[in-house]
């Protein structure tokens, strides 16, 4: 589990977060949502122990920022919003790196099944011969998650369950590869391991998360399962404009229907 | 549902390719530039202005083996033995050293471009050195005594680690290195070395000027074993340390944070790899001046053959660096026999104009 | 396109190796040397001595400063006298070196001397006694002592009569040696320098006195210095200066030397070289700076 109590971040004197408490639960997606600039990004770093932080944030009741990197990188992965390659790597060595961490729980023999395993999944099957540059930025967020599931394969190891945190995973997929990487979100929790995602769909976020975070400048607005948190109310002063959540009648998915920037109820934009 | 979602629906052109794993090219690569490095030492042995014959030296090596006696001329012998095999030795070192730093530092900064040469290491090491020549009689008489034979490699490793300090500071800013500033950061390093160097010059007596043009050519041509015995320790000890660097600085490609989320202490490796690069730049400098572009034209060349995976990368380049280095003193002494060019008059007749060709090569690549 | 770029590469990688094996073969056959046992004079003026005492027969070899006489460009060159390469010395199969105080590098000397090669450092100094004691002991060295006495005697009677009849009216001339101008700064000769020497000898009276060796100086220091002269190195050498640029330059336009078109040039060797031609070269200095036809 991971635990969130009155946590903080500051970038030089600037507070950015604060107040900050949930708890993200194994076996669960844990989504984040929230406006631009509202701490979504900030909070996931600290969490992944890129920033130093106030208050307290523990991984299996461990204090993360005691943690070495090696201790973290078995307990969790993660894929950044984006990412760049220095060198002409081929797909297949890119995702290999994942298996370079500390430890991943697949042994030496199973490795290259495990890297065209990992590709087929995110839809890359054949790809691993190609080099990393001349993939669109869609093939590369793929590629990417490929090599953070490397990492994480099993996703729980020693009866310890791990983590993926994935910071927008899907804002440059098509709408299929948007299902194919929040499937095996979905798949990855239901076998025991946690996700805490960064999503800005709020329909998929509807769909696919247990609980969703929600942040406001730089504090959690809301926390709760999606029906709970999902309200007209709190999404409009959130998100300062104009929506309407409703229900399809097939399902008990909620679905979120935009409208427009202007006619909200916060002060709307003549200029 | 994973089944029926990961259908193909992209087949890559080249299917039946090595699977992009290139280990086993970058295994056989490595043999082969082992032999390589093999058939240079034998070449920079057996070449040189005069007849001096390796074979004569050989069979007189091998002569009490089989209870024979064959008498070497002593002109041979020492040609062989005090002039061709510790400039081979150095040559060999030098090469490996240089361009081990290359690519350590390349894959520390991420970017191809970096060089100690051309983002003013090399220049602070020659500061370090330079003041070590001019001061070593008088201010810092008491340091020089101290360390003996050491004091020219340690005090350009001092140059060198102060000017990778300072550059990895400025140019490198949460995780991220700016190539223009890199670049422009080690003009400017390279330029304030380079001043300082020169008021130390104009301080220099006739005598120390003499010593400071010859080892500002950069050259072999000085290699002693006393050169062998204070240059190769720091050498050694840089090129075994590398390899534990090579996974980390494979991560680093993507990234500082990406390669802490893998798992790597990035402070401690980056703290290392500048260390090391320092170590050994100094180390070279001291011995055998300023040689340009081994650094830069070992490593890209090889990247195109086996990729830029470090753990092949950093032995292959240490193996065709000494060989590269081998060759263009061959060349150097050979070419206007009995007086010789200075070394690195060859290797930037060579790697200025593919250090352009790389350029030219990657324009649009370079986040410049 | 990679493939490509992979193409390329090892393209360059094979023509790079086709160059070095000609350059191998090259080297190969250049190591065949017949003559043995000669001498490898070191040194412009040691050169020059060994030719005045016509020894030339026994010179093999000569280093990159040894320009003069023509015929000496013949032998083989051995490389610059500061960064002598051993091999190529050794490669010439010399019995002896004969070499200029300063040759270098020590490592090159130590290895030279190791392989039993004998090696005569001739002191350099920049007066009559220096060039008189260098004719000495390379007439030793060479075996010919009696007809390097007679040289010297000559030598040293042709300055002590240069200095005596030509030197008188070029008393308090202040001269002002530019080894180089580049990009318009002056590198001027300072105290202990070889210009500095025959400056003296010539009569004259070094402009700089503050500095030692060839140093940069600034444009204060060249119109403090107030030249009557300027001396320069002759046109063909690497240092040569034109006389638009030493006219035209900001400080050395102002000073007397300058206004009176006092611009001097005179062969390198010749000038600083002190051997066997010195008297004939501080003749015409002196001439030049007392401003007599020559």
């Amino acid at each position: 589990m991971i635990e969130v109590k009155n946590g903080s971040v500051q970038i030089g004197k600037k507070p950015i977060l604060s107040d900050i408490a949930f708890n993200a639960m194994p076996g669960a997606i844990t989504a984040i949502i929230g406006p631009n600039g509202s701490g979504k990004t900030t909070l996931l770093k600290a969490i992944s122990g890129d920033l130093p932080y106030g208050g307290s944030i523990r991984v299996h009741g461990r204090e993360i920022c005691d943690l070495k990197p090696w201790e973290m990188a078995a307990m969790r992965a993660v894929l950044p919003q984006s990412s760049s390659l220095s060198f002409p790597f081929t797909i297949r060595e890119v995702v290999r790196l994942g298996l370079t961490a500390g430890r991943t729980g697949v042994s030496r023999s199973q490795t290259d099944d495990i890297v065209e395993e990992a590709l087929a999944r995110v839809d890359l099957q054949g790809f691993s011969a190609r080099f990393y540059q001349e993939l669109s930025g869609g093939e590369q967020q793929r590629v990417q998650l490929a090599r953070v599931l490397c990492q994480v394969w099993h996703p729980v190891m020693d009866e310890m369950p791990r983590y993926l945190f994935l910071d927008e995973p899907i804002s440059s997929l098509d709408i299929r590869h948007q299902l194919v990487i929040l499937d095996i979100a979905r798949d990855f929790a239901q076998r025991g391991g946690g996700v805490l995602a960064i999503l800005h769909d709020l329909n998929l976020t509807a769909m696919y998360a247990d609980n969703i975070l929600v942040m406001h400048q730089g504090k959690v607005r809301d926390f709760g399962p999606p029906d709970a948190v999902l309200k007209n109310d709190l999404l409009q002063s959130v998100f300062e404009c104009n929506l309407r959540v409703s229900a399809v009648p097939a399902g008990n998915n909620a679905f979120v229907l935009p409208q427009s920037v202007t006619a909200g109820k916060i002060h709307s934009s003549n200029v | 549902m994973l089944q029926t979602l990961s259908t193909a629906s992209h087949l890559p052109a080249n299917r039946n390719d090595t699977r992009g794993d290139r280990s086993v090219k970058a295994r056989l690569t490595l043999v082969g530039l082992a032999g390589l490095l093999a058939v240079t030492s034998f070449l920079s042995l057996a070449t040189g202005a005069s007849d001096a014959s390796l074979l004569a030296v050989i069979q007189s090596w091998i002569a009490p083996l089989t209870g024979g006696q064959i008498e070497l001329s002593i002109r041979d012998s020492i040609i062989i033995h005090d002039i061709r095999l510790p400039r081979m030795v150095l040559g060999i070192l030098v090469g490996a050293s240089l361009a081990v730093c290359g690519a350590t530092m390349q894959g520390l900064f991420r970017n191809p471009l970096a060089d100690p040469g051309i983002v003013g290491v090399s220049s602070g090491a020659a500061l370090g050195a330079v003041t070590m020549i001019v001061l070593g009689s008088s201010t810092l008489a008491p340091i020089a005594a101290f360390l003996g034979v050491f004091a020219l490699p340690l005090t350009a490793f001092a140059g060198a680690l102060i000017t990778t300090l300072v550059l990895y500071r400025v140019s490198t800013q949460n995780g991220k290195t700016s190539v223009a500033t890199m670049l422009l950061a080690g003009i400017a390093l390279g330029a304030l070395a380079l001043a300082l160097t020169g008021i130390l010059i104009f301080m220099a007596d006739d005598q120390q000027l003499r010593d400071l043009t010859f080892w500002n050519m950069g050259s072999l041509a000085g290699a002693t074993w006393v050169k062998i015995l204070a240059a190769a320790p720091i050498i050694i000890v840089v090129l075994l340390t590398v390899p534990f660097l090579a996974g980390g600085l494979n991560a680093m490609t993507l990234g500082e944070a990406t390669a802490r989320h893998i798992g790597i202490p990035v402070q401690g490796l980056k703290a290392c790899s500048i260390l090391v690069v320092a170590a050994a730049t100094g180390a070279s400098v001291a011995v055998s001046g300023g040689i340009g572009f081994v650094g830069i034209v070992v490593p890209h060349l090889l990247r195109l053959l086996i990729g830029p995976d470090h753990r092949y990368l950093l032995p292959a380049s240490a193996l065709l660096g000494a060989s590269l280095l081998l060759v263009a003193d061959a060349i150097a002494r050979t070419i206007v026999a009995p007086a010789e060019l200075p070394i690195g008059i060859i290797t930037a007749l060579v790697g200025a104009p593919f250090f352009l060709w790389i350029l030219l090569s990657r324009r649009g690549f370079l986040d410049l | 396109m990679i493939t490509q770029t992979l193409a390329r590469g090892v393209n360059t990688l094979v023509r790079a190796t086709a160059v070095a094996a000609i350059l191998f073969g090259f080297s190969f056959t250049a190591g065949a040397v017949a003559a043995d046992g000669g001498i490898v004079a070191i040194g412009g003026s040691i050169t020059e001595i060994v030719y005045a005492l016509g020894e030339e027969d026994q010179l093999i070899a000569r280093d990159t400063t040894s320009l003069f006489p023509p015929e000496a460009l013949n032998l083989p060159d051995v490389g610059y006298i500061r960064a002598l390469s051993p091999e190529g010395v050794l490669s010439v199969n010399p019995k002896m070196m004969l070499t200029l105080e300063g040759a270098g590098p020590p490592e090159a000397l130590d290895v030279l001397q190791k392989s039993g090669l004998t090696i005569i450092t001739v002191p350099e100094n920049y007066n009559r006694s220096g060039i008189v004691e260098k004719i000495r002991i390379v007439g030793k060295a060479l075996g010919v002592e009696e007809k390097a006495d007679l040289l010297a005697r000559q030598v040293e009677a042709d300055l002590e009569a240069v200095q005596k009849d030509d030197v008188s009216h070029t008393h308090s001339k202040r001269v002002l040696f530019v080894l180089s101008l580049q990009g318009g700064k002056v590198m001027a000769a300072g105290t202990g320098t070889s210009a500095a020497g025959i400056i003296e000898m010539a009569g004259g009276e070094n402009a700089i006195s503050g500095v030692a060796g060839y140093k940069q100086i600034s444009d204060e220091a060249v119109i403090n210095a107030a030249p009557d002269v300027i001396l320069l190195i002759d046109r063909n050498s690497n240092h040569s200066t034109d006389d638009d640029s030493v006219l035209t330059h900001a400080a050395l336009g102002s000073t007397p030397a300058a206004k009176a078109g006092k611009v001097v040039r005179m062969n390198s060797l010749y000038l600083l070289g002190f051997g066997p031609r010195t008297a004939e070269a501080v003749r015409e200095l002196s001439n030049a700076i007392s401003g007599k036809a020559h």
